[in-house]
């Protein structure tokens, strides 16, 4: 669904929140709505689905205006995430996506399948899960149950109000990857207010920048990065643009596919491993099980001091990994952080894909210096 | 043990007085309910959140004032009899329950409603299907105090003429006979704890597992 905002204002009287604003948001794409704490960006997204209503100006769905639409049916058909979340505790996670499509009078078996479907998305087990209250829920699970509830009804639009904001750095950047892989397959239009540039650069396809009420910069990431509209959007990105430039990449457009694992179906103990690295010359490799899920690796040193009939399972370490959607920015500093020169890359599944070398990452920031 | 003899001679007007009682208190109590938590939507409404500041207020303070005063208000406003009576535990009891479903209703965490709305719910499924629901536990306590004051007032209000097992007490007193006494008594008292323990087991099924899930987590 195409929507248009056309010289969209709202004056609280004290304050003008959003001053004649004019966007035209790409289908099936990111945009990011960013700027500094009060500059508009709530008010816009709540503009959209009449959560507020505008003092002058147009929004127009499709061509058509938002003035001939249902304010309830239109919210029904576009979803909505808040940083709150804002979960029904009383019920169960199940009646909590369900929602939407109850309210718009699904079948309930159509519903259970859609609920199911969606928890599969967000990766969280839905036999495990779906009787359970969001209260027995960690804050990144709840989270992922808001984003599932905002897409239960299949909405070609969805709002987002700082979805992730409320969580910690290191789930945060889990489920920065988990969306994306999940817009990559849903390919919905979403509107994304986030106050934090490196969410906007990894997230977006396209960045909004506000300030006080009026839109700055609109543009695709590199080009915000690359052409900074005035001073005010080159303090929002900070100093170190080579770096940004890192932020735009990722992991999944940079890895290597030739790397060696071994099969727990396959090699079964210590003895058969250390041929296994024999046969290929290998002083380490990574040890997947039968689904391809990545569980360590293991060393020549210490298989060799082992006896050739122990259990392999038994030697297998643990080790950082990386997700195809983390930008190479979050690479390097996982990679310096747990001391690793190359870095296994899994799949919200923990499937092995391939691995990422620093040696790699490193040209390809000094390719960006040199542009400058 | 003089007690017992005479609760058996006379079983039938004990019992007579205590369905009198668990009459008065089941119809006042029942109404208050009612009103109670219409009233306590009605102020927590957006519009009347000034009505709704007032009623809190006056309800909080309510609490404290001492049964025996709404009795004598009343027996001066309506005069002697049983629906006068009634009509005192019904305000009595309306109180909790009005405090607790405005209090409650008024603290459900914005966001949730808010995200209620932004998924296309009415103000009326918002009501149904959120504010209710979660405000159960808060409205059920205050129920649930309601009756057991609204118990031990109906005795009270035999005075102004209820009726009930307060009838016997007051004889009793009268007589100087705690035989008389203790069979108004013990039975007063026997009713309010079980009607408290029904309570207390419907309380435990109505409220979602979520919401206790909740309480149990703060409590640690
Ligand atoms: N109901 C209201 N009445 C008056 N002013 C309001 C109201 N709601 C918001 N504002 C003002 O409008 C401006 C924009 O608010 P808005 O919530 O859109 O900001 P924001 O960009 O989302 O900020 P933040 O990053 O802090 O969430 C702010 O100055 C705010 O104080
Ligand atoms: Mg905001």
């Amino acid at each position: 669904m195409k929507i248009q905002l056309k010289n969209l204002t709202k004056d609280y009287g004290s304050i003008v929140a959003v001053d004649d604003l004019n966007i035209e948001f790409d289908e099936k794409k990111i945009t990011i709505l960013i700027g500094p704490s009060g500059c508009g960006k709530t008010t816009t997204l709540k503009m959209i689905n009449r959560l507020i209503e505008r003092t002058s100006g147009d929004i127009v769905f499709d061509g058509k205006s938002i003035n001939d639409m249902d304010r309830i049916n239109l919210r029904r058909h576009i979803g909505y995430a808040i940083q709150e979340i804002g979960l029904f505790m009383h019920m169960s996670i199940f009646d909590n996506i369900a929602v939407v499509p109850r309210l718009l009078k699904w079948p309930e078996n159509k519903v259970k399948n859609r609920v199911a479907e969606l928890m599969d998305l967000v990766n969280l087990d839905p036999d495990e899960y779906m009787y359970k209250y969001p209260a027995q829920l960690s804050g990144g699970q709840k989270q992922r149950i808001g984003v599932a509830r905002s897409l239960a009804a299949n909405p070609e639009v969805v709002l987002m109000d700082e979805p992730f904001g409320a969580i910690d750095p290191i789930n945060r950047e889990k489920l920065q990857d988990a969306f994306l892989e999940i817009q990559e397959q849903i390919q919905k239009t979403i509107i994304f207010v986030t106050h934090d540039i490196r969410e906007a650069i990894k997230l977006g396809d396209k960045i909004a920048i506000f300030n006080r009420g009026k839109l700055v910069q609109y543009d695709e990431v590199l080009n915000v990065i690359n052409k900074p509209a005035n001073g005010f959007v080159e303090n929002l990105l900070g100093s170190d643009r080579a770096l940004k430039g890192l932020e735009t990449m990722r992991v999944k457009e940079n890895f290597d596919t030739d790397f060696y694992s071994m099969n727990t179906i396959e090699i079964k103990t210590t003895g058969e491993a250390l041929k296994f690295l024999d046969d290929n010359g290998r002083r380490y490799c990574y040890v997947v099980d039968g689904k391809n899920r990545l569980k360590g690796y293991v060393g020549k040193r210490e298989l060799e001091k082992r006896k050739p009939e122990t259990e392999l399972k038994e030697e297998i370490k643990n080790i950082e990994s990386l997700q195809p959607y983390s930008n190479l920015m979050e690479a390097i500093s996982t990679m310096v952080v747990a001391g690793l020169n190359t870095c296994p890359v899994v799949n919200a599944k923990d499937q092995l894909l391939g691995v990422v070398r620093f040696k790699e990452i490193f040209k390809i920031a000094a390719s960006f210096q040199s542009e400058d | 043990m003089e007690v017992f003899e005479y609760m058996g001679e006379n079983w039938s007007y004990i019992l007579e007085k205590l369905w009198q009682h668990f009459y008065i208190f089941l119809i006042s109590w029942a109404f208050a309910i009612v009103a109670g938590i219409l009233l306590g939507i009605f102020v927590t409404r957006s519009g009347n959140e000034k009505i709704g500041k007032v009623v809190l207020s006056i309800s909080g303070a309510a609490q404290a004032i001492p049964s025996i005063a709404v009795i004598a208000l009343i027996f001066v406003f309506l005069g002697i009899g049983a629906l006068p009576a009634m009509v005192a535990l019904f305000i009595y009891s309306l109180v909790p329950i009005v405090f607790n479903s405005a209090s409650g209703l008024l603290n459900v965490d914005p966001s949730v409603k808010e995200s209620a709305r932004g998924m296309g719910m009415s103000n009326s499924q918002i009501l149904r299907k959120v504010e209710l629901p979660l405000v159960i536990p808060t409205v059920f306590s205050g129920i649930r105090t309601a009756a057991v004051i609204n118990i031990g007032t109906a005795a009270i209000a035999a005075t102004i003429g209820a009726g009930g097992l307060g009838e016997i007490i007051l004889l009793g007193l009268r007589m100087m006979s705690y035989p008389r006494i203790l069979a108004g008594a013990i039975p007063v008292t026997l009713l309010a704890i079980v009607i408290d323990i029904i309570l207390a087991r419907l309380q435990k099924r109505i409220i979602s597992p979520g919401l206790k899930i909740l309480q149990e987590g703060r409590s640690f």
